[in-house]
Order: structure tokens, then sequence, then C-alpha cells
């Protein structure tokens, strides 16, 4: 055994459109431990959902794995069946997304979706279906739960929504739980008890999480690692400490200079990335970030950055950035 | 959901009196009278005085209107001035084959357009698609009376496997199993024209849907793609299918009224012609009035199904 729930190894996704294929995950690698949490961070556009569909692989028609390797306790997933697929989702693997207002089925009650799932992965049936969707509705803190069990999603709040939707992703005890912005549609409130909420149930249960979100706040509560995403590609992966101690990216500093901080002795004006994401069928040449990148030099637009190992355990995509940590190893040594 | 059933078959009363006005003012504004339409030409105007005193014809409209009413409300629809008929009696006769070859139609229409229509959406923009987009238009275009006689010259007439016209097989022995013998092709021609507006219904209804977001929730759960479009998608197409589903109730008994001519089909439709050409004015108010009283039944049926259908819809 790998000793890791997750290992993703240079995974690319493709997309027929019609403007030819386009490549929105461009050799994606990381690795999760059980019950570790992951965060995968990044702006719109970046990626982020798309390469957590095809850990799930539901991409739709026109999309795809085109390389690399997808293994969940050590077995390989890009070469499943669909219908060997079918059975790991919702039962090894469990999703959260973003909108709760639509992502449940308005036609059909809380209870029936709840044990659909429950009937589909376990072996219960029945009054024993109904008892355990219950009792994950009282888990995930729902007040009235065997009133909400009868009830349609439109009578729910979002929260509470939200609420229910991790009920049914933990329902049959994932390994992998993975959520797309989960807290990004609600109450900055609500948010916290959605973040808190989800972290105990995957330390009881030893769950791993995947986390996508673009907000640091986020990911400072949520993440033991985390993984940043640019134009389809991680830039940079670290221990969540490292990342926000010294960010080796310049675009995880630019996405740090662009929050606001208490007590901070910065003041004045937020600074913004200048420009935008690159659309896929219009990637730079060079390092994909380098039109939109403070440092960047000549090597920057003519050749590709690798991914490679920086510190301890930590990886970056940045020309500059190498420079950069030889010049902060000579401090540190001297 | 109770009292506000009863709340609208209240305010049903008032259009009904209204749609009577309505329909008594457009049969007197038609030229001609039930008895130019009745008496050989040649007759006496004597006769002709006499005769429409006797059925009334002579009083202001109001005052027939009135008298209609008036009979109305104690449950008489009246004689038929052509063959002196009950009213009540000849509409009893007829309403039953009509009703058969209505929701015979529609039914067996929604039956077959329904998987077809899911099949354009989930399998869009290819030959499939196409193909259903094709055969969707020649349903709505061709004319039922073209269609009809077209199925007649080849079903009777070239292979003999179906009866032309009528609904039981004349000196037989009669029965249901008969009637449906002959409701096949006359519901056929009803149903091609459903078949064809309902395909493209589906189909978009059902686009619409499939983009959801809940499809994918369901996805991620593990469940089977056939369950995901049959279940999931499904009832939430369906939601405004049933909106039409019920307009089309009307629509289906004008069109009966093509549909019974051709082949024979002794339902409202062939009496409401027969009615029309006569003048026969007791019958047509009789028969707007069931007319009307369909159009408002199958708008509070297509309320009611939906309040069953959509648990976000309430009535007060």
């Amino acid at each position: 055994m790998s000793g890791y729930t997750l290992e993703v190894e240079n995974l690319t996704v493709a997309f027929r459109t019609e403007l030819g294929e386009v490549r929105p995950v461009e050799g994606l690698t990381f690795a999760v431990k059980p019950g570790e949490t992951l965060c995968i961070v990044g702006e719109s556009g970046s990626g982020k959902t798309v390469a957590a569909l095809s850990l799930l692989r539901l991409l739709g028609k026109n999309g795809g794995i085109r390389a690399g390797s997808v293994r969940l306790n050590g077995e390989e997933l890009t070469r499943k069946s669909e219908t060997e697929m079918r059975s790991i989702r919702g039962r090894d693997i469990a999703m959260i997304f973003q909108e709760p207002m639509v992502s449940l089925n308005p036609v059909f009650t809380i209870g029936h979706q709840l044990t659909e799932a429950i009937r589909l992965h376990t072996d219960r049936r029945g009054k024993a279906a109904k008892a355990h969707a219950v009792e994950m509705l009282r888990r995930v803190g729902i007040p009235r739960p065997e009133a909400v069990y009868g009830e349609y999603p439109h009578t729910l709040s979002g929260g509470m929504r939200q609420r229910a939707m991790i009920a049914m992703a933990v329902a049959c005890e994932p390994r992998l739980l993975i959520a797309d912005e989960p807290t990004t549609a609600l109450d900055v409130t609500v948010q916290a008890q959605i973040l808190e909420l989800m972290k105990r149930l995957a330390a009881g249960s030893g769950t791993s999480i995947v986390l996508i979100t673009h907000d640091l706040g986020v990911v400072a509560e949520m993440a033991d690692q985390v993984a940043v995403m640019y134009a389809g590609q991680i830039v940079e992966t670290a221990d969540v400490y490292s990342l926000f101690e010294n960010p080796l990216h310049p675009y995880t500093r630019g996405l740090m200079r662009s929050l606001p901080a208490f007590g901070s002795e910065r003041e004045g004006r937020l600074s913004a990335i200048p420009g935008a994401v690159p659309p896929l069928s219009r990637l730079p040449r060079g390092c994909r970030f380098h039109p939109r990148c403070p440092m960047a030099e000549s090597i920057c637009e003519s050749e590709e950055p690798e991914l490679q190992p920086a510190e301890v355990s930590r990886r970056v995509r940045c020309w500059a950035a190498s420079g950069e940590i030889r010049r902060f190893a000579g401090r540190q040594g001297g | 959901m109770l009292s506000y059933i009863a709340r609208r078959l209240l305010i049903s009363l008032p259009v009904l009196l209204g749609i009577t006005v309505i329909n008594f003012i457009l049969m007197k504004l038609a030229p001609g009278n039930p008895v130019d339409m009745l008496i050989d030409p040649n007759t006496p105007p004597e006769l002709l005085q006499a005769k429409k005193a006797m059925l009334g014809l002579n009083s202001p409209p109001a005052v027939q209107y009135g008298k209609w009413l008036l009979g109305l409300l104690h449950g008489h629809l009246g004689y038929s001035f052509s063959s002196y008929a009950p009213v009540a009696d000849l509409i009893a006769q007829r309403i039953g084959p009509t009703l058969l070859l209505a929701f015979a139609s529609l039914f067996g229409g929604m039956l077959i357009a329904l998987p077809l229509g899911i099949a354009g959406a989930v399998r869009r923009n290819t030959a499939l698609d196409h193909a259903l987009t094709g055969l969707s238009f020649v349903g709505i275009s061709l004319p039922p009376f073209f269609l009809g006689l077209g199925l007649i010259y080849w079903f009777s007439l070239k292979t003999k496997l179906l009866p032309t016209g009528g609904m039981h097989t004349l000196g037989g022995e009669g029965g249901l199993g008969d009637a449906l013998y002959h409701l096949v092709l006359p519901a056929s021609v009803l149903a091609a024209a459903i078949v064809g507006k309902k395909i493209r219904y589906i189909r978009a209804s059902m686009l619409d849907v499939l983009e959801k977001e809940y499809l994918r929730t369901a996805r991620a759960k593990g469940v089977r793609e056939s369950l995901v479009i049959g279940k999931h998608a499904l009832r939430n197409a369906l939601l405004p299918i049933l909106t039409v589903f019920g307009a089309e109730i009307p629509v289906l008994l004008g069109g009966s009224i093509l549909v019974e001519q051709i082949f024979q089909w002794p339902g409202i439709g062939q009496l409401a012609l027969q009615s029309i050409l006569s003048r026969d004015y007791p019958t047509l108010m009789a028969l707007n009035l069931v007319a009307a009283i369909v159009v408002l039944a199958s708008n509070l049926l297509t309320d009611a199904l939906y309040t069953m259908a959509d648990p976000r819809i309430q009535y007060r």
C-alpha cells in the first residue's frame, strides 16, 4: 500500500469543442493521505471544478481523461469500466457541489434523495435505510430530522440544503470527499458552520477531503496541503503553513496580496492581479502566467517551466522562483 | 386544495354564462335559419311562418335566449329542430364514442411522443434527432383529411387490415374489441398531430432539464444513467408538459369533427357538423355549452395535476 487515499499523477483532461480540443486540466499531480484535507485554490476558469469532476470521471459526453492516472487506495480508476465507476461514485468517493439551491432535485423529498444513495451502496432497505438517513440528517446538525426527511428541498434554507447534501455525501462513509466550493453560495456565518461540520465528520471517519475553493480564508481554515492552480496547471503545492508563511510562486503571492488582513501593517488599497485567466483556446507560449507576472523575464515567454521540487516536500512551477529558492536557501545558510 | 377547486368552480359559472350569450349571438348572426334549411324551397310562405312560430323563432332574440336559459336552469336542453329528439339524449348517445376517440389518441400519442422526445433530447444534434425533427414536422403538417384518406386507402382498400369507418361491424356482435378495431385508424390520425407537436415540446423541455446541477448530483451518487434520465430528469421535464397535456383536450374535440366525418365515427363531431348545417339552434347551444365545460374542466384538471406533480406549487 502506498499510504495515500488518493494519488493523482500527471492527469490531463480534454474536451472536444467546436474550436477543436481544449485541455482545461493538464499534468495535474497531487496526493492525499487518509484523514488529510487538500485544498485546490485558483481563480474562476483555472480548471478546479473540471479537475474535481475528472476524479469521479463525470466529464460528460465531450470530455475525458486524456492521460495520467488517478489511484484510490492504490486502485487505478482511469481504466475502470463505467459500471465499476458507478459503484465507486457515492460509495468510495462522494461529492458536494457549490450551489445547494440547485443541486438537490426539486421534485423528490430530502429523504428520498438520501435513501437513494443508501439503497444503491449498502444492504439497508426500507426502514433500515430510513433510520440511517434520519441519523445522517441528525449528525449534520439538521433540527427535526424526522420531519425534514419528508420535506422537499425548497422548504429548506441554503445552509440546511448544504447540510443535507453533506449528509447524502457521507451517508455511505466514503474514503474521499470532494467538495467543490461548498460554502461559496452561503452566508458568511453559515460558511463557518459548514466547514466546521465537514472537518468534524472527516476527523471522525478518517475520510480524506479534496476541497476546491477560491477563498484563501477557507484554505487557512481547512487545509493540510494546498495546491494552487492556474490555467489548468498546478503552479505550486505546499503544506498550508509554508504556503502562507512563504508563498513561492508570483501568482500565489498575488492571491495573498489581494486579501485584506486584520492587524497587518499594510494599509490602503488592496492589490489585484492585473488581467484575467487566459481562455483555453489562447494560452500564451512559455509560462502560462507570464503576461500577468510582475517578475516575468525573457525565458518565461519562450520556455514552459516544470513543476519542480523546492524546499522540503514543496513544488513550484516558476523560472523566477527557482532563483528565488536559491537566494532563500542562501539567506538561511548565512 | 379543495376550497381552491370549489372557488374555481364558482368562478366558472359566470364564465360559462358569458360563453352561452356569445354563442347565441354568433348563431343568430349566421345567415339562414332552421326552417329554411329544413323545408322544400317551394313551400308557401304562410306555412314557413307557421313553422317559425311553432319553433318560437318569431319572438325577439333576447326572449329566445331567456327561454333557453330558463330551460337549462330546470335541466332541460330542449329538443332538436331537425330530429325533434331531446338534445340531452342526442349528446348522451354521442359523447361516449368521442371521449373514447379523444382519450385513445391523447394517451396513445403521448406514449409514442414521450420516448421519442426524450431520445431526441438525449441524442441531440445526431442523425436520430434530425430524423425525429423531420418526423414531427410531417406529423404537424399532414392535414387530417389527407392522412385519413391515405390510411383508408392503404390499410382498408389495399391490405384490408382495418375497417374504413364506423364504430361497429354492421350486423356484427359489437362489443369493446370490435370498437377498438374500428378505433385504430381514426385515433392514429388524431394521434399523428399530437405526436408531431409533442415530440418537439418534450425534447425542448427535456433539454432544459438535462443541464441541471441536480442530475450531476444524482450521477455523483452512483445512480445509473437510465435512471438519471428516466427518473431524475423526466420527473422535472414532465412539469411543463402537463400544462400542454390539459390544453390538448379541447383541441382534440375540435379535431374530432373532421376525423369523425372521414371515418363515420358516431360522435359529437358528426352531430355538431349536422346541426351547424341545419341551423339546429338547441343542439348547437347545448354542444357549445358542453365544449365550454370541457375547456374549463381541462384547465382545472391541469392546475390540479400540476400541484400533485410539483411540490413547489400550492394553491390556497
